[in-house]
């Protein structure tokens, strides 16, 4: 009896260690350090940095390896050798996606729940200018299904000029949510134009203004007519970007813990730097103009008078040249090669005394130019030359644009305490500048032979001074060249490039990233890099 | 409703066998025949009936019996049943021998179950602590390498407390890590390997866990191998149970009185896999020596003292000639160009182990006490790395009336001190790492003559700048690249049992196992890398605390003669918590002091997960015998988990799931009354099992967001806070709060069969595990805007043969030769995925390599994929006839398998006199490793491999186009054959080379290893010598480690081990060896005593 009264007393005991107190017991299930929910103001520096980092000029960026292919870096891995794969720019694929997109969607989402539109339009014009980006290197893009998680666990690749068009109307959203009245976005949490809504908007429009110029060559893709689209560009004309304060820009700094420089500067002020300059960006188009922005934009290691042995050596710059089979081509100039400098990076101002560069030689604190206030009025330029037919008014954009640029350098150069290029400099540039756009004078990429007419050797010349402004961010540069044909790069294995050898064709898009080919049954086979041309490409 | 069942259940058992008969008593003391001590426990029956009792603690009894009962039998496991008529005697006394036969051994089962072997339905393996002790090796999981069938063990490189990998039939799960679950002194033991950094990164080779028990303390260990076996152990036993009871924690009865053991070994060990280097030929290339001073790092120069063409310079300028910081060197100061044979070899060190064990047992009347003191201290072959672990242990038991209570404590501290041995070379990672040229360097590269620290700044010299530039000099790297952790871990339980009748026992276990893990990774500036200048250093701080408590209501009843019960119900909680910080600090600012105070600037070092969770599972098991032949046993457990949500709703954990397993075991020829000369005895046995796992903390709950989150890859990172901007950012891996638990089933057939007077015996088993539902993560297209879903989807299969095979071939004149050969084979797949995966990679570490460990539908677990060479549709090999060399095909494809076809493990026991010699041989069959040690060995011309290069090599294939990658054809459409001939230099290096920078299935080899892994030769002074000395028992041993080894299709020269691996307990990654540490031989000599 004695034995029952005890069995039954346990039972019971049993019995209640998991009916009362249950919940309790088992409600331990929350993720003490990461929170399930955030606010729009947490989200938005992440989606910026997102944006900067999968855009920008660095390993993990599309801006270094587009630079590559036109020959204002010079790569020793894939993308040199034209060599590219599903693994080559699959980390810009999928920082785009899910570091910066996600976040942004989830900013829309939210934010229109509850109707904070500043945030909304912010984000959706952030996402027009992304996805656009994306469309120029990618093409056929997931768009419309895409950013859904396991909703669409298999997104459908949209057509390019598809998302063109939507992208448009999503601008034009934006601007109208950007008018809704909305409580003000603190200045620390909107990285970029620091809450100010109207640079957004004005953003906007120069972004519409840049998508319209670059499908000028096939605008009914996505407009109704040619006419649309001198239409559209007029309007757009009227409201432009400011100044330099427009510049659409993500702000680096120079503490490193937390690592806030600039990415492009810790992969070159290391023991094992980087990049390498293209041989034709700086002795072709810089070096034979004598430009001023020389020493902002490139940092020589070499010392005056230093022998140096390396692939290519023309006085203190030091390179290896794309795809070199040259004998030094694998010989180590880690110490001597030419590197990004302060303008690209962040790093030092090359004050002509050389010198091995080092994680201290700069501070790594310049910002990751995307779409700068110079960026637009080069766009300016070229719509009105080639689709107003405004010579004049192109020629205001583009000496404006060239001023524009050089007051970003000395903007950069005052904030980095270095000297600036003074005024006479600039002006002597600016004249020979728009010596070369009245054909006066050629620009020595650009020989006689090459027979272009009277308009499109002032293209010419927008397009090669844009693509010099714009070093440090390759997508735009990349576009062009592949819209334009200009600048004439020289490609390895040409006679211009001796002791090159060009492995494969020159890619005219970006291969996707093969994991999302390989996990999404809904996804094309690899494109032909070679031969499928984006939509807007001539 | 299974709850009210499993209520049911619980009371009436209470009720079972109520009525008792009357009559008179008779009472007695059953002893051990060998020691004459009582024997409590042990069953009295009154044969023909189900009345009986148990002895108590001294072995006595009193039974009250019918007055028609004649003859009493009397049981203990362990002992042969013995009958004894009772008479008119009211006392009946009887000695129990310890009975040798094989199936009556005593195991012990789930939750310290002890069982006699014949009543198991499945394979389980005794491991006997002389099998474990004194072997020149502290790491307990290295002792047991081909000694167990089914148990495969790997290690991660030979320095010291490098961990080591175990897994029981094969991997089974494709996310979790994979591995048995340990449970030590009644409380499961943490094995987590921690890694503080990437194995591609600044890493060393961390500990697991289990490296904090010290063989010499383990009293006996059980290996539970399948789903039947660990069952009732619960969620985590699906990779099997290693069940270890330590000296003090053991609580089981010594001679009476207070005996002391004291056991002391000392080994040292030597570098064993070095390759047979080439001595004639210096740093440089294709014959030529370096003519710009960057110099080179493989060596493929000019013989040495060749005057012909090319020619070899007599002497070549030191490498520090004119540099301002050497004022010593001087400005012409030039080095002879000469081979330096033992420039690697004279880089290690002798290592040592030394171990020292006291124990001291206690046994009175009622109680029993042990405590168990250990020590052991190893420095490794790489200086400046050791293991040292300190272990103090006690535990005791007391019996009262009908209660039995006990407890054991014990502490370990644990130091690892470490180089940093990050995989190098392959990915470009870890140029801080001693390994990163250690064993390719340059043939004339003086290691020993030339400095390897600048005096005024401090920062690494190494050589010219082929290597300066990229790599620490390994000198430099021992000395200021540092790894410690300190390990400080307490494991405390209580038990009890009590003894409501003889048949009915309520027991009790509950403890708690925490250690905490103090952590510091020191880069000291100068150094190559991106803390050359500032320095870095990491701390973390790990805790793991796990409680657990088991109540468990046993029965043991005869129902009738024939018929046996056993059963239990009960109820098991368990709750485990981990916790860790990571700081990191870099501007160090005194050189020497390697703390994080002694920094510029410190930020919190990425974010390690803080997890909790807890679990409840009830319990029970039935077994019926019938007459000592035939058993059946059943068991279910109920578990519900914090993990999991009750009906797939979020926030609404503790998620229900239940499993069961059948087992049987049947001895046919007792059953059947066999008698024949040659079969002793013989068994049959089945069993199916299945064991159900919940998930990871909070996965079953809404997608997170991390916080200060980081964008980009090393090197172009960006980190939160930005200036005054702080974030959140979305995880890319989405929650799914319906998660459901995934289950291991497991069939399992298997006999155990004795001839010849037990002379030859074999066990075998044959298993089809099959875990399905598992938990893992769909890999998303980034395009949905999220990485990985985790949901349940998949399959894997481990189906497999173990044999255990021992034999005694002589047996006479006091020789005695044992013989056991253990064989393991397990056929490890991935039978499926689910829609729209194709494959999963295992861990992220290869990220934008083409090299990959993947889990493809229908390939092996954990199959190597990469680049291969480009064929034609022959299959012959397509050349570049512009360079002679391969053309790669980029495209990932398998190239290897790491697990091997089978493996075995032959034991040879001679015993004479006193003396007994051990041998285990180990054979490995198969097993693909991807090694870049031999990729770079044989890329920079270092062995004799490659010095017989005076010629040119043509590679057998055709010709193609390197950039479709079609073979070339002549008009007709066929092939042209090769005929571009190469050098040596350009055979083994440069794209499309067979090894450095070659397609990445040219560094695949076949790991088959025949190896003389342990022998030990001991003697055992006769206890005559002794009898006047303190001594109770002196044996002396030596001992050796990893003797031989051979490898068929390893380069020869290379004399590469490849039981290695550079991924831990903590990834599911093998087969990758990424410039590890070389293997190394042991030699001991071992000393126990006890008084």
């Amino acid at each position: 009896m004695k034995i029952s009264n005890a069995s039954a007393t346990l039972a019971l005991l049993g019995l209640l260690a998991f009916t009362s107190g249950c919940k309790d017991f088992f409600d331990v299930n929350v993720d003490p350090l990461q929170p399930v929910s955030a606010r729009l103001q947490d989200l938005l520096p992440g989606a910026q940095a997102g944006m900067a980092t999968g855009l920008g000029f660095s390993l993990a960026g599309l801006g270094q390896p587009t630079s590559s292919l036109v020959n204002q870096l010079s790569s020793a891995r894939g993308i040199g050798s034209y060599t590219l794969d599903g693994s080559s720019v699959e980390t810009q694929w999928r920082t785009l996606y899910t570091d910066c997109l996600a976040n942004n969607e989830q900013i829309i989402t939210q934010g229109t729940a509850s109707q904070d539109w500043g945030y909304v339009g912010i984000a959706q014009i952030q996402k027009a200018y992304v996805f656009s980006q994306m469309v120029d290197v990618w093409g056929d893009i997931p768009y419309s299904e895409a950013l859904q998680g396991v909703g669409k666990p298999a997104p459908k690749f949209d057509k390019d000029s598809d998302i063109y068009k939507d992208l448009i109307q999503l601008i034009n959203t934006g601007i109208q949510n950007l008018a809704k009245p909305s409580g003000t976005i603190p200045t620390n949490v909107d990285v970029m134009y620091k809450g100010d809504k109207a640079k957004w908007a004005r953003l906007g429009r120069s972004l519409k203004l840049k998508l319209f110029t670059q499908i000028r060559l096939n605008p009914t893709a996505v407009l109704s007519s040619q006419a649309a689209l001198a239409d559209s560009v007029q309007r757009l004309l009227a409201t432009p970007a400011q100044n330099l304060t427009d510049d659409f820009e993500f702000q680096y700094y120079a503490q490193n813990t937390p690592e806030n420089r600039h990415p492009g500067y810790q992969a070159n002020y290391a023991a094992s730097p980087e990049d390498q300059i293209g041989r034709f960006f700086y002795v072709t188009v810089m070096n034979s103009r004598n430009d001023p922005r020389l020493p902002y934009f490139f940092y020589n290691q070499a010392t005056p008078g230093q022998s140096v042995t390396a692939d290519f050596v023309l006085g203190r710059f030091v390179t290896t040249l794309l795809g070199s089979i040259g004998a030094a081509a694998s010989t180590s100039n880690s110490s001597t090669r030419t590197l990004p400098g302060l303008y690209a990076v962040g790093g030092k101002f090359d004050n002509g005394a050389g010198g091995v560069a080092i994680v201290t030689s700069g501070k790594g604190a310049v910002a990751q130019r995307l779409f700068t206030y110079s960026g637009s009025l080069f766009t300016e330029a070229e719509a009105r030359l080639m689709v107003l037919n405004d010579v004049a008014g192109a020629r205001t954009a583009y000496e404006q644009a060239i001023r524009a640029n050089f007051a970003k350098v000395n903007a950069i150069a005052t904030a980095d305490g270095s000297p600036v290029i003074a005024a006479t400099a600039i002006n002597t540039y600016v004249n020979s500048a728009l010596l070369r756009f009245d054909g006066t004078t050629r620009p020595a990429s650009l020989p006689a032979s090459a027979g272009l007419s009277a308009t499109e050797a002032k293209l010419y010349n927008i397009i090669e001074e844009k693509y010099t402004a714009g070093f440090g961010f390759g997508l735009d540069a990349y576009t062009d060249y592949r819209r334009t044909g200009y600048p004439f790069i020289t490609l390895p294995g040409t006679t211009a490039e001796p002791n090159t050898r060009l492995i494969g064709g020159y890619p005219i898009r970006l291969p996707y990233r093969q994991g999302d080919l390989t996990s999404n049954p809904n996804a094309p086979a690899q494109p032909s890099l070679i031969n499928d041309k984006i939509f807007w490409d001539k | 409703m299974k709850r009210l069942i499993l209520l049911s259940l619980f009371l009436s058992l209470a009720f079972v066998g109520r009525s008792w008969a009357q009559g008179r008593a008779v009472s007695g003391k059953v002893l051990d025949a060998s020691t004459n001590e009582g024997l409590p426990g042990a069953s009295v029956l009154v044969k023909g009936t189900s009345l009986g009792t148990a002895t108590n603690a001294d072995g006595n009894y009193t039974l009250q019996v019918p007055d028609d009962a004649t003859t009493l039998v009397f049981k203990q496991l362990g002992y042969n049943s013995t009958e004894r008529p009772i008479g008119a005697s009211k006392t009946v006394d009887v000695a129990l021998t310890v009975d040798t036969k094989q199936l009556n051994e005593v195991v012990v089962t789930a939750l310290g179950i002890k069982r006699e072997e014949r009543a198991l339905g499945y394979a389980v393996t005794e491991i006997k602590p002389e099998q474990v002790q004194q072997k020149s090796e502290p790491d307990v999981l290295r002792t047991l390498a081909g000694k167990i069938p089914g148990v495969n063990i790997s290690s991660v490189g030979s320095t010291p407390g490098a961990s080591t990998r175990i897994t029981i039939r094969g991997n089974s799960s494709l996310q979790r890590v994979n591995g048995p679950l340990f449970v030590v002194d009644g409380i499961p033991y943490d094995n987590q390997q921690f890694s503080s950094a990437s194995a591609l990164g600044n890493s060393t080779n961390y500990s697991n866990r289990v490296a904090d028990i010290d063989p010499n303390n383990i009293a006996s260990m059980t290996v539970l191998k399948g789903a039947a076996a660990a069952a009732l152990y619960g969620s985590r036993a699906a990779g099997g149970v290693v069940v270890i009871t330590t000296r003090s924690g053991s609580g089981s009865k010594g001679p009476k009185g207070v005996q002391v053991g004291y056991s002391t070994s000392y080994s040292f060990e030597k570098v064993a896999g070095l390759p047979k280097y080439q001595n004639s030929y210096g740093s440089g290339t294709q014959f030529f020596f370096d003519s710009t001073g960057t110099g080179y790092n493989g060596s493929w120069g000019p013989k040495f003292g060749n005057t012909g063409n090319p020619q070899a310079p007599a002497t070549r300028r030191h490498p520090q000639a004119g540099n301002p910081d050497f004022p010593s060197i001087g400005d012409d100061a030039r080095i002879p160009y000469q081979a330096y044979p033992d420039n690697v070899k004279d880089f290690f060190n002798t290592g040592h182990v030394y171990e020292n064990s006291l124990s001291l047992n206690g046994s009175s009347e009622n109680a029993t006490f042990s405590a168990v003191l250990s020590r052991v201290d190893q420095t490794g072959i790489i200086p400046g790395s050791s293991f040292v672990r300190n272990s103090i242990g006690a535990g005791g038991s007391g019996t009262f009336n009908k209660l039995t209570v006990g407890g054991n404590v014990t502490y370990t501290n644990t130091t690892q001190q470490g180089p940093q041995v990050g995989g190098s070379s392959t990915f470009g990672s870890s140029g801080n790492s001693v390994l990163a040229r250690l064993l390719f360097m340059p043939r004339d590269l003086d290691l020993q003559g030339l400095p390897y620290i600048n005096p005024t700044n401090y920062s690494s010299v190494f050589a010219w700048p082929a290597l300066s530039d990229n790599v620490d000099n390994p000198l430099w790297s021992v000395e200021n690249n540092k790894y410690t952790s300190r390990v400080d871990r307490v494991v405390a339980s209580a038990n009890a049992s009590y003894a409501f009748k003889e048949w009915l026992t309520l027991r009790y276990i509950g403890g708690v196992n925490t250690y905490t893990d103090i952590r510091r990774t020191t880069l000291r500036p100068g150094g190559t890398g991106t803390y050359s200048l500032s320095g870095n250093i990491i701390e973390d701080n790990l805790q793991n605390t796990e409680l657990d408590q088991t109540v468990l209501l046993g029965f043991d009843k005869n129902i009738t003669e024939d018929i046996n019960i056993r059963a239990s119900v009960g109820q098991n909680l368990n709750q485990r918590q981990t916790a860790a910080t990571s700081f990191q600090g870099t501007g160090i600012i005194v050189r020497g002091i390697d703390n994080i105070g002694n920094t510029t600037t410190q930020r919190q070092n990425g974010q390690y997960p803080t997890l909790k969770r807890r679990l409840m599972g009830v319990l029970g098991d039935v077994t019926i015998g019938y007459k000592d032949w035939a058993f059946l046993t059943a068991t279910g457990r109920n578990d519900w988990s914090s993990t999991l949500n009750k009906n797939g709703e979020s926030g609404n954990p503790g998620g229900s799931y239940f499993y069961s397993s059948l087992n049987g075991s049947f001895i046919f020829t007792e059953a059947f009354k066999l008698n024949y000369p040659w079969l002793r005895s013989g068994k049959i046995r089945a069993n199916f099992g299945r064991v159900g796992y919940d998930a990871t903390p909070y996965v079953a709950g809404p997608t997170r967001y991390s916080n200060n989150p980081a964008y980009g890859v090393g090197g172009a990172e960006t980190d939160f806070p930005i200036g005054t901007s702080t974030a959140l950012r979305l995880s890319s891996a989405l929650g799914n709060a319906g998660l459901t638990p995934e289950f291991t089933n497991e069939v399992e057939i298997g006999t155990d069969l004795s001839f010849l007077k037990d002379r030859i015996s074999v066990s075998a088993s044959f298993y089809d595990r099959r875990t399905t539902h598992q938990i893992a993560d769909i890999t998303l297209p980034s395009a949905t805007g999220f990485s990985a879903y985790t949901t349940n989807f998949g399959e894997i299969s481990n189906k497999g043969v173990e044999v255990g095979f021992t034999m005694v071939p002589l047996d006479t004149h006091g020789f005695r030769w044992t013989s056991t050969t253990n064989f393991t084979h397990n056929r490890n797949i991935v039978e499926k995925l689910t829609a729209g995966l194709e494959q999963l990679v295992i861990d992220g570490y290869f990220t934008g390599s083409t090299l990959q460990p993947v889990l493809q539908a229908g390939q092996p677990y954990g199959e190597i994929f990469g680049t291969t060479v480009a064929r034609d549709e022959q299959g012959n090999r397509l050349i570049d006839p512009s360079t002679g060399r391969m053309i790669i095909d980029p495209t990932p494809r398998p190239i290897g398998n790491p697990s091997p076809q089978f493996m075995m493990g032959i034991i040879n026991q001679f015993a004479f006199k006193g003396f007994t010699l051990n041998t285990v041989i180990d054979y490995r069959r198969g097993g693909s490793i991807y090694s870049t040690t031999l990729m770079q060995e044989l890329g920079r011309g270092v062995t004799k491999d490659t010095e017989d290069r005076e010629k040119l090599v043509m590679i057998k294939g055709v010709q193609g186009d390197p950039t479709t990658r079609q073979p070339l054809r002549n008009a007709d459409g066929s092939t042209i054959p090769n005929n571009t001939a190469i050098t040596l230099n350009d055979f083994y290096f440069g794209s499309g080379s067979a090894a450095l920078s070659g397609a990445d299935e040219m560094s695949v080899y076949d790991a088959t290893t025949v190896r003389l892994r342990e022998i030990t030769l001991g003697y055992d002074i006769p206890k005559k010598l002794i009898e006047k000395t303190p001594f109770g028992s002196f044996n002396v041993s030596l001992s050796g480690r990893n003797l031989y080894w051979y490898c068929p299709n390893i380069p020869k020269y290379t004399n590469f081990d490849p039981e290695t691996g550079t991924y831990g307990t903590d990834s599911n990654i093998q087969g990758f060896e990424l410039t590890n540490a070389p293997s190394t031989r042991r030699y001991g000599i071992n000393l126990r005593v006890t008084f």
